[in-house]
């Protein structure tokens, strides 16, 4: 009878044991939590190189303009390097005329070389109408058209570059995503819109300016 | 002062605890001696961090698009600024550590330091650098409040594309 009663005691003190152990263990897991704690945030860098132009010829030298007579076009062919530069003057300067213009070939010489990161598009912006000035008030505008060349410094394969807002407004073409560095290659040609300037030396800067879409 | 407490030390009090309640009751039974003991026991609210914020929301520190040269995020005023929100026991003490790793491409790494400030109230702008290692009180709330910002710098040598890092903040009870 003593044993019997030591068992029971025995039975009750193992499972008051038990009991404990598994209210504290519960009572751990819910009220202690786990600590230390920690979170973890990513960090995300798009890197882009930056944009650079590079003009191979920086000056555009048209050479020696003139009119033949008042009102008529002068054109150059189409094919040839500054194709105006040995034409005589053979009127008086100024003229009285309407405005005349000459159209300038492709000067394949005169190519801007624009190099950036691939795969991201650019948006490029030239200065155009360009007014051509000879320093006393006497403008020349210049109405510049351009070509483009994604993959290749070839103008025979460009594409002829047409802004979507006219030729004032800014042009969007993409980079060559061939290669690690994308490069963008520009002609430029155009219109002389001469008008009643006196004779002289009329120079201007063209600007191209590019930047990532 | 809450004093940091594991389950651990919790169970070896509570077999004490059973114990002495056991024992007492059963040489109460058998004789007419009684015994008493009492048993202190500090439990503490567990620690818990939260992280949200940054430039998208998803709790990301995200630079952007790094043309060349530097970029930041300053932590008490930017929007892309990550929050670590800290709950735990009111007025606790707590150390803060943190690491992390620079952002990188697997083959070329930029450079980062991170800015990291602190406050009891949820207000960036008066928060206060908060170095790794540093330790600091939780609010009456349970509360703290980390900010995350720093400055990655692109070279000209960086090659263009994506870069992954990551930033890791331990809280612990001190």
């Amino acid at each position: 009878m003593f044993g019997s009663e030591i068992r029971k005691r025995f039975g009750k003190l193992l499972l008051f044991f038990i009991a404990s152990a598994v209210a504290v263990v519960c009572s751990g897991v819910s009220a202690y939590g786990q600590e230390p704690t920690s979170q973890t945030a990513p960090i995300r860098v798009l890197a882009k190189p930056p944009v650079t132009a590079i003009v191979t010829n920086s000056d555009f030298v048209l050479g020696t303009v003139f009119q033949s007579s008042p009102g008529v076009p002068v054109t150059s062919a189409r094919g040839g390097k500054l194709a105006v530069t040995s034409i005589a003057w053979p009127l008086a300067w100024p003229m009285h005329a309407t405005l005349a213009h000459m159209t300038l070939v492709p000067m394949w010489s005169k190519t801007i070389h624009i190099i950036t990161a691939s795969a991201w598009p650019i948006y490029a912006t030239l200065g155009l109408p360009l007014s051509i000035s000879d320093g006393a008030g006497h403008i020349i505008q210049y109405v510049a058209r351009a070509a483009y060349n994604e993959t290749a410094d070839d103008p025979a394969t460009s594409m002829e570059w047409v802004p979507p807002e006219g030729v004032h407004g800014p042009v969007y073409a993409r980079a060559n995503r061939q290669e690690l560095l994308g490069s963008l290659y520009i002609y430029i040609f155009g219109f002389l819109d001469l008008g009643l300037v006196p004779q002289g030396n009329y120079s201007g800067i063209l600007t191209v300016s590019v930047a990532y879409q | 002062m809450v004093r940091r407490t594991f389950s651990a030390t919790g169970l070896w009090v509570a077999v004490a605890l059973c114990s002495a309640l056991f024992f007492g009751h059963a040489f109460s039974a058998g004789s007419s001696a009684s015994a008493s003991a009492t048993v202190n026991v500090a439990i503490i609210q567990g620690l818990y961090l939260q992280r949200s914020g940054g430039a998208y929301g998803d709790g990301a520190l995200d630079f952007g698009i790094v043309i060349l040269g530097t970029a930041t995020i300053n932590p008490r005023t930017s929007a892309g600024a990550v929050l670590f929100t800290t709950q735990g026991a009111p007025n606790a003490s707590v150390r803060y550590d943190y690491n992390y790793v620079a952002p990188t491409n697997g083959a070329y790494s930029l450079t980062y330091s991170p800015d990291v400030v602190g406050n009891t109230l949820p207000v960036p702008g008066s928060a206060l650098d908060l170095p790794s290692g540093s330790v600091r009180t939780l609010n009456s709330l349970g509360s703290y409040y980390v900010y995350l910002g720093g400055t990655v710098t692109v070279p000209w040598s960086a090659p263009s594309g994506m870069y992954y890092g990551s930033f890791t903040l331990t809280a612990t009870y001190d």
